[in-house]
């Protein structure tokens, strides 16, 4: 779990399908002091866990990530430039799964856009 | 094997603990080849499996060591890259802590400083997931 020693969230908001979040990142956590060493930026494959971990949050169930189409990481995350960003999360439960909609964002930029597919586990 | 588990970080930008392959087992200019310990304290181990990130991690770095392999055999330094896009993933099965991945990456296109690879993963004969992946690396 990356939850919460690399990042913690608030303010979970729910309006229909569509949720939103603010996301702290914690700057001291290992993780960037390998990825890169004096260059620390937040892996594109955590971002990918940390909408798999508010989903899990939000729904209360354990889940797989079995499917993603795309995943796009636009922008680098500094987490200490970037310590606060938002995630806006769409979750559609359907007979093949969760499908899941994301972003990571700020008020300037978006950093990652994600989509895909989860099983319950 | 080219690389040993010891000398793995020559060929890398990553450091510990975001390592997600042990060795190089056999690469060329298109196709690279490793494996990988799945150790408990792996960073991105949870329930006793590696997660879903390090899926695509791993087969990101086993590129990663390919291109490294080739630079450090033309004595040019290890450029960073960043993965710039993951397409068609797909995951069929997680491998549990103990258990040593294998992971064929072959490098598809070149595009400006992008690459674009296709990569597999497998544990004992099995194939646990696969993707494609967009990587820009930072001269």
């Amino acid at each position: 779990m990356l939850h919460p020693d690399l990042f913690t969230f608030t303010d979970l908001q729910a309006e229909g399908d569509k949720l939103k979040t603010t996301i702290k990142l914690n700057a001291g956590h290992s993780i960037f002091n390998g990825h890169f060493p004096g260059q620390p930026v937040l892996p594109g494959v955590c971002m990918m866990q940390m909408v798999k971990e508010v989903t899990e949050v939000y729904m209360d169930k354990k889940i797989r990530l079995q499917k993603a189409r795309e995943l796009k990481f636009l922008s680098f995350i500094d987490p200490i430039e970037h310590a606060s960003i938002q995630m806006e999360l769409s979750i559609k439960t359907t007979d093949d799964g969760i499908k899941v909609d994301a972003r990571l964002l700020n008020d300037a930029m978006l950093f990652f856009k994600f989509s895909g597919m989860f099983i319950r586990r | 094997m080219i690389i040993s588990q010891d000398n793995i970080i020559s060929v890398i930008p990553q450091r510990h603990p975001f390592v997600m392959i042990d060795q190089l087992v056999t690469c060329d200019e298109v196709y690279s080849n490793t494996t990988f310990l799945i150790k408990a304290d792996n960073v991105l181990v949870e329930d006793g499996e590696l997660s879903e990130a390090g899926i695509p991690e791993n087969i990101a770095q086993t590129a990663a060591a390919g291109f490294g392999y080739i630079t450090q055999q033309n004595k040019k330094p290890i450029a960073a890259g960043y993965i710039a896009a993951i397409k068609n993933l797909e995951i069929f099965a997680l491998p549990k802590v103990g258990e040593i991945i294998e992971t064929n990456v072959a490098i598809t296109d070149h595009v400006f400083e992008v690459t674009i690879i296709s990569g597999r993963v497998k544990c004992n004969g099995k194939l646990l997931a696969f993707c494609e992946m967009k990587i820009y690396i930072k001269e």
